[in-house]
C-alpha cells in the first residue's frame, strides 16, 4: 500500500518572523509590567537572588509569603528575586509523523511557538535547550543557546526538523535526556503520543512545566462527508467513514472529553497550558500559556 | 431556439408582479446547476492525515468498503456559492416590476369662432362644426386613439375627457370666441379642429379643417343700418338687432360717462336693457393698488389702479393689452370680443387733447364690442376653403422610471456579492480555538 504523503511535514520561517517575536516580547513585558509593578514574577522561581518586595497577589503560592514582613506590618508582601544562576529552560517538539498534518502543519506553528520561546528564554538571561526526535530509529536532536548566541541558530535548527516516524515527546521523555537542571520545561505537540500524567513525572525540584497542545482545523472541526483517514504514525488499514453530522457530534465530543483531561490535570498541578488550532498565530499561543 | 424557450419559461415568473428585460440572462442558470451537479458528483472518500484516528475509531460509525464511491456532502460555503450564482443569474436576466403600459393620450383642440357654425354650403344644414369634428374622429379612430384617453380642449371652456366634446359645443357660445392660439398646440398627440386650414400648418399636431363655402349674411351695423353682405357687395338692410352694455359700477366715473355716451351713439341699452350683450365690462380690482400714468397719442392720464394689474386672459378666454403703465409693467386696459377688462380704479388727471381721449376710448369700445346679432364679420363669412386633413403624430411613450429608483436587479446583484463574499471567507471566519 502506497502511503501517501503528510500535508505538511517541514518547517519554514517567515523573513518578519523574529520581528514579530521581538514584538511579542515587548507586549508580554509591557504585560508584566503593569501586572507586578516591575517585577518580573511570571518566571521567577525559587532559587534566585533576593532584589525586594511587592504587594501579595490573591492567588499567589503562599510559600513566597514573606511571613516577618507580615508579623511586623500586618500586611503581605511576597519576595521578588532574581536568578542567582544561569537558568536553563528545555524546550521538548514533537516531530513525530502526526505532526505532518494541516494545514496549517502543527510542526510549523510547533516550531515558531518553540522559536518564540527559545528566544525569550535568552532575553531572561536563561540557557535554552531544544530537542527534537528525528524519525524512525534517530537519535533525538538538541540544540543549546546561550544568551548571548544568535537567535536564528535554533530557527535553523527546527527549520532542519521533518515530521516522520513515531514517538514524538514520549520518545523524548524516555530517552536519555535528563531535565534535572531545567528550571522550566516546555512540551509542544500535539500530545497525542501522551496521556496526561506523563508530565506529571516532570514536575520535581519546583520546576514550572509549560505544554501546548496544537491541533489542525481537520481535527478539530472535520469536514463532511464520505472520509478516508490515515494515521502518518500507524501502518494499519486507513478508516473510511461517511461522516456526517450525527458522526460529526459524536467525535466533537470525543474530543472535547480527551482535551478537558489535560486541561483539568494542567490546572490542577499548576502546569502552563494551551490547547490551539494551528489556525492561531503563535503569539496568541505563547501569550496565553505563559499567561496561563 | 435555447433563448425563445427560456423567454418562453419565464413568462410564468410574471405572475410575481416581475418582468424580465433580458430573459436570455436565464441562461445563467446553468451555472449554479453545474456547480451543483459537480460538488454533488459521487466521488471516492477524500484523503485527509489525522492524528486523532483513534478516536475516529472509537466511534464506531458506518464503514465504508474499499470500492464506494459517494456523494459528499455540501459545505454551507458551497450551498452560499450556488445561491449567490442564481442570484447573479436573475440579475443578469434584468427583472424589474411590472409596469402598466403608458396609455397614449390626445388631446384635441376645438375652434368654437364664429365661422365653425356656418353651414357648409350656403343653402346646406351641415355645420362645418360637424364635419370637421367628424374629420377629427375618423383621424382619431385610424390613429387607434383611446377614446377614453382624449381630451377636448377649447378656448374659455374647461377640458373634458371622452368620445367626443360636449353636445353644447355643437351650438355657438354666447360670448363669441376667438380662434384658439394654435402655435401653443402643435406637438405630437395634438390635433386641431377648424374650419379653416390654418397658417402656417401644424408640423407635429393633426389637423381636421372642414373646409366651407362663403357664406353671405349681416356682417355689421354702421348708423342705425344692418350691412348685409350678399356675396359680392355691400348693402344696407334694416336697424340691425338691439344689443346692451354691461358697465361694472366699479368703473371711474369719466370711463363710465364714456361708456355711456358711446352706447348711446351706438344704439345700445345700458344695463338693464334690452338685447343681446354686445360689450361686457369689468373693474379690475381687490388688493394693493399703486399710482400710475399712462397715454395714448395725444392723451395721458394720471391715477390709481389695482397693482396686479388686468390678466393675460380671464375665464379662459385670452385678452390682449391696450393701454399700459408707463413704468412699463402693468396692463391697465384689455379687452377681448365682448369684453373689456380694466385695472384703473381712479382718475386723477387727464392731460392733452380731451377730443383725443374721447375718440381713443370709443375705438377702443368699437374694438371690443361685438357686432349685432347675428353679424359675423367678412372675415368669418368667407370662404374656408378646401376640407384638409392631417395625421397627427402620436405622442411619445416616457417610461416611467424615477432616476432615484434602485432596479430589482442591482439589488440581487448586490445580494449575489454579499453571498459570494461571505462564501469565500466563510473558513476565514470560522472559529480558531480550541478552548
Amino acid at each position: 500500500m502506497v502511503t501517501p504523503a503528510l500535508p505538511c511535514p517541514q518547517v519554514r520561517f517567515e523573513e518578519d518572523y523574529l520581528r514579530r517575536v521581538d514584538a511579542l516580547h515587548a507586549r508580554l513585558a509591557a504585560a508584566t509590567q503593569r501586572r507586578e509593578g516591575g517585577g518580573r514574577a511570571a518566571i521567577v522561581g525559587p532559587g534566585e537572588d533576593f532584589v525586594g518586595y511587592r504587594p501579595y497577589s490573591p492567588g499567589e503560592d503562599l510559600r513566597r509569603l514573606d511571613w516577618n514582613l507580615l508579623a511586623r506590618l500586618d500586611r503581605p508582601y511576597v519576595q521578588v528575586r532574581r536568578r542567582d544562576a544561569e537558568e536553563v529552560w528545555a524546550i521538548l517538539v514533537d516531530t513525530s509523523g502526526s505532526m505532518g498534518v494541516g494545514p496549517p502543519g502543527k510542526l510549523q506553528r510547533a516550531a515558531e511557538c518553540a522559536g518564540a520561546l527559545a528566544s525569550l528564554g535568552q532575553r531572561a538571561g536563561a540557557e535554552v535547550r531544544l530537542f527534537a526526535c528525528d524519525g524512525e530509529g534517530a537519535p533525538p536532536a538538541a540544540l543549546v543557546l546561550r544568551a548571548r548566541d544568535d537567535p536564528r541558530a535554533a530557527l535553523r535548527f527546527l527549520e532542519e526538523r521533518r515530521a516522520a516516524g513515531r514517538g514524538g515527546l514520549a520518545k523524548l521523555l524516555e530517552g536519555s535526556f535528563t531535565f534535572a537542571e531545567a528550571g522550566r520545561l516546555f512540551a509542544i505537540g500535539d500530545l497525542l503520543d501522551l496521556e496526561p500524567p506523563a508530565l506529571l513525572s516532570l514536575l520535581r525540584g519546583g520546576r514550572r512545566v509549560g505544554a501546548v497542545q496544537l491541533l489542525a482545523p481537520v481535527e478539530l472541526e472535520p469536514e463532511l462527508g464520505a472520509v478516508e483517514w490515515w494515521d502518518p504514525e500507524e501502518r494499519g488499514a486507513p478508516l473510511r467513514l461517511a461522516v456526517d453530522g450525527e458522526v460529526q457530534g459524536r467525535y466533537e465530543t470525543a474530543l472535547e472529553a480527551y482535551l478537558e483531561r489535560w486541561r483539568e490535570l494542567s490546572a490542577r498541578h499548576a502546569i502552563l497550558f494551551a490547547c490551539r488550532s494551528t489556525r492561531v498565530p503563535f503569539e496568541e499561543t505563547v501569550r496565553d500559556l505563559l499567561r496561563a | 431556439m435555447a433563448v425563445s424557450l427560456v423567454s418562453d419559461l419565464a413568462l410564468p415568473l410574471g405572475l410575481l408582479g416581475v418582468e424580465w428585460t433580458r430573459p436570455a440572462g436565464f441562461l445563467a442558470l446553468l451555472a449554479p446547476l453545474v456547480l451543483l451537479l459537480f460538488l454533488r458528483r459521487p466521488k471516492p472518500p477524500r484523503s485527509e492525515a489525522t492524528g486523532t484516528l483513534e478516536l475516529w475509531r472509537r466511534l464506531e460509525a458506518r464503514e465504508l468498503s474499499s470500492a464506494a464511491r459517494t456523494r459528499h456532502g455540501m459545505t454551507w460555503r458551497a450551498w452560499l456559492l450556488c445561491a449567490a450564482l442564481a442570484l447573479a443569474a436573475l440579475a443578469i436576466a434584468g427583472p424589474r416590476k411590472e409596469r402598466t403600459p403608458r396609455v397614449q393620450r390626445w388631446r384635441v383642440v376645438v375652434d368654437r369662432s364664429p365661422s365653425m357654425y356656418l353651414p357648409l354650403e350656403p343653402d346646406g344644414t351641415e355645420a362645418r362644426y360637424d364635419a370637421a369634428l367628424a374629420e377629427a374622429q375618423a383621424l382619431l379612430a385610424e390613429a387607434g386613439a383611446d377614446v377614453e384617453e382624449v381630451r377636448w380642449i377649447t378656448p374659455g371652456e374647461a377640458a373634458v375627457s371622452g368620445a367626443a366634446p360636449p353636445s353644447g359645443w355643437a351650438r355657438p357660445p354666447e360670448v363669441p370666441r376667438g380662434e384658439p392660439r394654435w402655435e401653443r398646440w402643435d406637438a405630437p398627440g395634438t390635433l386641431w379642429v377648424t374650419d379653416r386650414a390654418t397658417d402656417p400648418l401644424p408640423t407635429s399636431a393633426g389637423l381636421a379643417a372642414s373646409g366651407g363655402a362663403a357664406v353671405p349674411g349681416p356682417v355689421g351695423a354702421a348708423k342705425g343700418r344692418l350691412l348685409v353682405w350678399d356675396g359680392i357687395a355691400l348693402v344696407e338692410d334694416g336697424p340691425p338687432p338691439p344689443g346692451r352694455v354691461e358697465v361694472d359700477e366699479a368703473l371711474p366715473e369719466e370711463l363710465r360717462r364714456l361708456l355711456a355716451i358711446w352706447a348711446e351713439e351706438r344704439g345700445l341699452a345700458l344695463e338693464g336693457g334690452g338685447g343681446t350683450p354686445r360689450l361686457h365690462s369689468v373693474a379690475i380690482s381687490g388688493g394693493d393698488s399703486l399710482e400710475v400714468a399712462a397715454g395714448r397719442g395725444a392723451w395721458r392720464l394720471t391715477g390709481r389702479a389695482a397693482a396686479a394689474g388686468v390678466p393675460a386672459e380671464r375665464e379662459g378666454v385670452p385678452l390682449e393689452a391696450w393701454l399700459e403703465a408707463e413704468d412699463g409693467g402693468v396692463v391697465l386696459v384689455a379687452f377681448a370680443p365682448g369684453r373689456l377688462a380694466v385695472a384703473l380704479t381712479a382718475l386723477d388727471s387727464i392731460d392733452g387733447d380731451p377730443a383725443a381721449f374721447a375718440a381713443s376710448w370709443a375705438e377702443l369700445f368699437d374694438l371690443a364690442s361685438l357686432p349685432p346679432e347675428g353679424t359675423l364679420s367678412l372675415e368669418e363669412r368667407s370662404s374656408a376653403g378646401e376640407a384638409r386633413r392631417i395625421a397627427p403624430t402620436p405622442a411619445a411613450v416616457v417610461e416611467e422610471t424615477s432616476a432615484e429608483e434602485i432596479g430589482l436587479e442591482a439589488w440581487l446583484a448586490l445580494l449575489a456579492a454579499i453571498l459570494a463574499v461571505v462564501a469565500w471567507s466563510g473558513r476565514a471566519i470560522a472559529g480558531r480555538t480550541a478552548q
